[in-house]
């Protein structure tokens, strides 16, 4: 079902690529992640508001005090919160649900990407598989050519300039950059003893080295993808008015975060 | 803080997971290779290559002795006029061995990639393809005679006759090479790739098939195209040619025969079933030929013998993905498995299973 939902369609639509650019496969990866991002647009934008709307009702004084109220009473807080959301209008699953079929769709894209490179003879055999028949001029186009400005798609990608005897990962380093950059600046300022910010932050911290760890050892079509994937990414919540400069700035978020000490202070 | 952390580090675990079982890190990349001499078969299907007795299935030893993660071997070994087998590894190297003493004799290091097709070898030399788009040439010792490089990946083994060599690449091209400086003597451009061997007949005819869904004629000694037939599916190995007729299937799960002359169908071609009437599935190795029959191996775990008038004489379902050519040995039919908990199982002619190795539980 997965194969015949996900990844036969998306095969075939970056073949179909592949072949409308010239077969050139890291333009066609760069537009297929464009393209499905672009797809998913409305599920990015649900996204938002579901999780815009779970901020403010965090930050809603009725909240507050039911975190307060019921500190010692998990349960009891867990099902005045649902209340609260059904008061509010607030779908719990309304930033999850996008999300996780987001994430379902990145897998599929990275499946897609690894098994088109296909590099031995049993992968070869498995994608000509997945190739529609009316699509079936691709067979004369595989194994597709993985060959994109200085990189080897189907190989990690290292650059040895002035005859370095070392490979310095490029790729790896933009994937680092921009996962980091993206994570902090769709990540909202945080409220003070907010558990699930502490974990957006940890993750937001770790999440950069782990993919810049694949994007070292997996194909570098894969970090291609991962880059695109990252900026188109950065675009989109710019685009819908949800970047946070200030998240990059940590000077401005001290004085962000210290604010309400200065206004309790005064009290 | 302990919490967040947890809650981090099993996000990034189960990240890593999910991304590292995508990638089919595990996937063992090819089929194994299978090459018999004397009573002995050779498999190479994995992280060893396994001489196991042709008569009771027991194995007589495992090259290397324990398996490296780092080295691999699918190519059918070659075997040398003095015995030693020749060894080609996803580990880019070529290594002669002593079946008797297990000794290496020597290790040829200059590919710079996979060696996925079998290693030719005649009575002098040695030809070995390798993915690093290179055809190397070497001597009874492990030295370097000539290399030509192809524009793309070599994954088949050349046909070599006394004066020249026609080798196929994915760069498109059939190539003809002089045998003995290793020049290029002419090149076709058939429009899509070569995976296969390419058949040579008496009369001086080539005929290969590509993942372009075409059989084609090819004059050898001009390179120029005599004739193309479409098939239903891509063909990744060579046919098999046999009084004038090719016999081969390719990955629709179709089994064709073409006379040589022109490419016209000796008979309908047919899709096989398996006994419970499911379709065979992609056939991607050369059929066996045998006197009065020749028997194919299909994906879906399906053993076939067939006439040469096109009749199905019996099929055997054994658990296992098949994709290499089977051989004969003796009285029995040595198949190897993908995708198995056995290697290797022996048929009787009637395709009744005689032993499997690894034995069974």
């Amino acid at each position: 079902m997965w194969d015949t939902f996900i990844i036969t369609p998306f095969i075939n639509a970056l073949l179909f690529i592949y072949m409308t650019v010239g077969q050139n496969f890291g333009v066609a990866i760069i537009l297929f992640t464009i393209l499905i991002r672009l797809v998913t647009h409305p599920l990015t934008v649900q996204q938002i508001k579901g999780s815009t709307a779970m901020q403010s009702m965090q930050k809603d004084p009725r909240y507050q005090e039911l975190q307060k109220k019921y500190k010692d009473n998990r349960e009891k807080m867990a099902q005045e919160q649902t209340k609260l959301m059904k008061e509010m209008g607030v779908n719990p699953l309304g930033a999850c649900l996008p999300t996780l079929i987001q994430f379902l769709l990145i897998i599929g894209l990275y499946q897609t990407v690894t098994r088109a490179l296909a590099t031995a003879p049993l992968d070869l055999v498995d994608l000509t598989k997945h190739i529609y028949p009316s699509l079936s001029q691709a067979t004369t186009l595989i194994p597709l050519n993985s060959h994109f400005l200085w990189m080897d798609l189907a190989q990690p990608e290292r650059w040895y300039p002035f005859g370095l005897s070392f490979g310095i990962p490029v790729l790896a380093i933009i994937v680092v950059v921009t996962t980091y950059l993206q994570s902090k600046l769709m990540t909202p300022p945080a409220n003070p003893g907010d558990q699930a910010a502490s974990m957006s932050k940890a993750m937001n911290l770790y999440m950069p080295f782990l993919m810049g760890y694949l994007a070292f050892t997996l194909a570098s079509g894969l970090s291609l993808y991962f880059v695109t994937s990252n900026i188109v990414g950065i675009i989109q919540y710019a685009a819908l008015g949800k970047i946070d400069l200030r998240s990059l700035i940590p000077a401005r978020k001290t004085l962000a975060e210290d604010r309400p000490k200065i206004s309790r202070g005064k009290k | 803080m302990k919490t967040t952390f947890l809650l981090s580090a099993l996000s990034i675990l189960l990240i890593s997971l999910l991304m590292s079982g995508c990638t089919g890190a595990a996937a063992p990349g090819s089929w194994p290779g299978l090459t018999v001499a004397g009573d002995t078969a050779y498999v190479a299907g994995g992280p060893q290559v396994h001489a196991v007795n042709a008569g009771n299935g027991n194995e007589s030893f495992a090259f290397p002795t324990e398996p490296d993660a780092k080295k691999s071997y699918f190519a059918a070994p070659g075997i040398t006029p003095d015995g030693n087998l020749i060894i080609g590894g996803f580990d880019h190297t070529v290594i002669s061995l002593d079946p008797a003493t297990r000794a290496v004799n020597w290790t040829f290091s200059q590919p710079n990639d996979r060696i996925i097709a079998a290693p030719v070898v005649t009575e002098e030399r040695i030809y070995v393809a390798s993915a690093d788009h290179t055809l190397y040439t070497i001597d009874g010792n492990g030295g370097l005679i000539w290399s030509f490089t192809a524009g793309d990946d070599l994954w088949a083994s050349p046909t070599v006759t006394d004066d020249q060599i026609y080798i196929g690449s994915m760069d498109h091209h059939l190539y003809a090479l002089d045998r003995e400086s290793g020049r290029e003597l002419w090149k076709a451009d058939l429009g899509a790739a070569i995976v296969g061997t390419p058949a040579l007949s008496d009369a001086g005819t080539l005929y290969i098939g590509t993942l372009g869904k075409e059989m084609i004629a090819v004059e050898s000694a001009s390179g120029r195209v005599l004739w193309r037939v479409p098939t239903q599916g891509s063909i990744w190995s060579g046919p098999a040619l046999r009084e004038e007729v090719l016999y081969f299937g390719d990955l629709s799960g179709t089994i064709y025969a073409l006379s040589t002359a022109n490419g016209a169908a000796v008979w309908q071609p047919i899709k096989p079933t398996r006994s419970d009437d499911r379709l065979a599935g992609p056939i991607v190795a050369s059929p066996l030929l045998q006197e009065d029959r020749m028997v194919f191996v299909a994906e879906a775990s399906t053993v076939i013998a067939l006439s040469y008038q096109g009749a199905i004489l019996w099929n055997q379902t054994i658990n296992g993905t098949l994709y290499t050519t089977p051989v004969m040995t003796g009285d029995r039919y040595l198949v190897a498995l993908t995708k198995a908990d056995q290697l290797l199982v022996a048929l009787d002619l009637n395709g009744k299973p005689i032993w499997a190795y690894p034995p069974t539980e």
